[in-house]
């Protein structure tokens, strides 16, 4: 029988950041390498590693935490994937439990195969930076064409049409509820990160890594848009699912008008903007032991959905209405906004049937 | 260079019988550090998944053994300590030595245990959650109860059987071929005929009680 693996510290630390030469490094995502004769790396041979497994990497976005590229996968067809760079800091105890069960829980998810959700094909070690005690993980993904962002941003005039917005809504209600019922709380819904496949299939990315996330230091300067966030987040006050459904209700009015219905550029401009368009909460409402008082905004009346948004049909108003409700326990949930009447005639939509 | 692996690993015995010593290690130390079963049911099927990969021959299958333990924990939110893993290990595999001092040999091996977390995560991609039998069992065991007469059930420690016979299953690498709703209905059906107890009216029925087919299990369970 073969000599056991000895599994010393010294073999570790030699050596962790060497290449094979054999690697062409213009090809390698920057910084990815072959940590050597670590244990790690004993499984280099048998099982594939990012760079022999994914070919011409292109740069798509950098995100607040992650840097997502576009390449090619050489095991199936060359077709085309997504991989996104998360980096997880590691201590003396290893891997962080949050890390570990927030990374399984989309593995989990992934048998679902939901078609509103983002498949995730599989799941690769990167560079290991041994002396900050960091590991780059690469998730891979299905390549998808388009975000909701570029999509309505190259709509043509006079916009999408309401069929079009309807089965849009269906399925990003579906994804979210979805997600709701395996305990998820995407909380940073935005057309950025809802994807839209050519065939105009929705499917919802960027969810799941709040706590591998968790207190890092964001990667580049972005600033993290605020017009989606329920007024609930913004007031710091404890929140649930129910942020998400405050989100679809902005993305929806968006839909229409293909602007974003409360571009705020602060905490407070941002509520000021919902509560000049919602009107001003009952004071019983608004959540106790929170910085921003309900008297410090000015009274308002709100303004009319359809002043707003003129080709919404009534049913379309009201889902709007019970999405944009300001008190989170009183907003609709996804399972209850998927069944408003808003979606009877949805039946006629290939995708849902 | 230090080798930790020729202090853990007997290499003169079969796969199999490795395994089976491995995981008995598992459950020992997992007993020892009142480790929840489904933490340890998941390290097992850790361990199990892990060799499902890779060849047995290159690994230290008590290191391996011991991170599982580790990482289970991690999974099932029932944090066990790296030094208490790394102690209770090396009583489990070494009785009659005394206990590792804080020298360098504990240092080494419980940076091994952190590597070596990193090299299952590698290896397993993360797909870190089971559905175990052990909620199913309970269920399904109060129903089996609840049908059968009272004066029968008080005599036997049916529960007791079970949940051993649960945890010899684990010592296999065929633990992973089952789904857990038909583990627990065969654990039932084994522990109810090493008793000699038939369920009531159950020849009047027209499927058996346990309606599954669990008769290659069965086979393969007995084999052990
Ligand atoms: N699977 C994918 N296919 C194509 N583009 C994607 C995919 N996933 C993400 N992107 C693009 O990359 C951007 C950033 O990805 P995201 O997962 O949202 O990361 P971040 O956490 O940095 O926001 C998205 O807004 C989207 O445009
Ligand atoms: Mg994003």
């Amino acid at each position: 029988m073969a000599e056991p693996v000895s599994f010393t510290s010294s073999n570790c630390r030699n050596n962790v950041n060497e290449r094979p030469s054999s690697c062409d490094s213009n090809r390698n995502i920057e910084g990815t390498s072959y940590a050597n004769p670590s244990p790690i790396n004993l499984v280099t041979n048998s099982l594939q590693d990012i760079s022999r497994k994914y070919d011409g990497l292109n740069f798509i976005a950098t995100g607040a935490y992650g840097t997502v590229y576009k390449a090619r996968d050489l095991l199936n067809d060359g077709q085309t994937v997504a991989l996104k760079k998360v980096r997880i800091p590691l201590s003396e105890e290893g891997v962080p439990m949050n890390t570990i069960r927030e990374i399984g829980l989309l593995k989990q998810l992934e048998s679902f195969e939901h078609p509103n959700i983002v498949r995730l094909l599989d799941i690769c070690h990167g560079c290991y930076h041994r002396p900050q005690g960091q590991l780059d993980i690469f998730l891979v993904f299905e390549h998808v064409e388009q975000d909701l962002a570029n999509y309505l941003e190259q709509c043509p005039s006079p916009g999408l049409g309401p069929d079009i917005i309807r089965e849009i809504m269906h399925q990003l209600l579906s994804g979210v509820d979805f997600l709701h019922s395996n305990r998820i709380i995407h909380r940073d819904l935005k057309p950025q990160n809802i994807l839209i496949t050519r065939n105009r299939q929705v499917k919802l990315a960027d969810f799941g890594l709040s706590r591998v996330y968790g207190h890092q230091i964001l990667l580049t300067p972005v600033v993290v848009t605020l017009w989606y966030r329920a007024p609930e987040v913004l007031l710091q006050a404890s929140y649930a699912m129910s942020v998400d459904l405050w989100s679809c209700g902005c993305i929806f009015a968006e839909l229409f008008t293909r602007k974003p219905l409360f571009p705020g550029k602060s905490d407070p401009d941002q509520l000021g903007k919902i509560i000049d368009i919602i009107g001003t909460p009952d004071e019983t409402e608004w959540p106790s032991d929170v910085s921003l008082s309900w008297t410090s905004f000015r009274h308002s009346r709100g303004v009319p959905f359809e002043n707003l948004i003129h080709d919404i049909s009534p049913e379309g108003k009201d889902l709007l209405h019970k999405l944009l409700t300001f008190s989170p326990t009183q907003r609709i949930s996804a399972t209850n906004a998927l069944a408003h009447p808003y979606f009877k005639e949805c039946e006629l939509c290939p995708l849902n049937r | 260079m230090a080798s930790l692996s020729s202090n853990w690993v007997r290499n003169d015995s079969s796969p199999r019988v490795v395994d089976f010593k491995a995981v008995r290690c598992i459950f020992e130390s997992g007993i020892k550090l009142e480790a929840k079963p489904q933490a340890v049911a998941m390290a097992a099927t850790l361990y199990h998944r892990f060799f499902e990969e890779c060849n047995p021959e290159d690994y230290d299958h008590y290191l391996i053994a011991a991170t599982c333990l580790y990482l289970a924990g991690k999974v099932e939110e029932n944090h066990l300590k790296i030094r208490d893993i790394v102690n209770v290990f090396h009583k489990a595999i070494h009785p009659k030595l005394e206990p590792l001092d804080l020298a360098e040999e504990y240092w080494l091996l419980r940076d091994s245990i952190v590597q070596c977390e990193l090299l299952l995560l590698r290896v397993l991609k993360f797909q870190v959650s089971v559905d175990h039998p052990h909620r199913y069992l309970l269920h399904y065991l109060k129903s089996v109860q609840d049908w059968m007469a009272p004066d029968i059930i008080a005599k036997l420690p049916l529960f007791r059987t079970c949940w051993s016979l649960l945890c010899d299953f684990y010592h296999l690498p065929s633990c992973l071929c089952y789904k857990p709703q038909h583990v627990a209905v065969a654990i039932i059906y084994l522990a109810l005929e090493c008793y000699g107890v038939t369920v009531p009216y159950n020849s009047d029925a027209v499927l058996q009680w346990h309606e599954v087919n669990i008769y290659v299990f069965y086979h393969n369970f007995i084999s052990m």
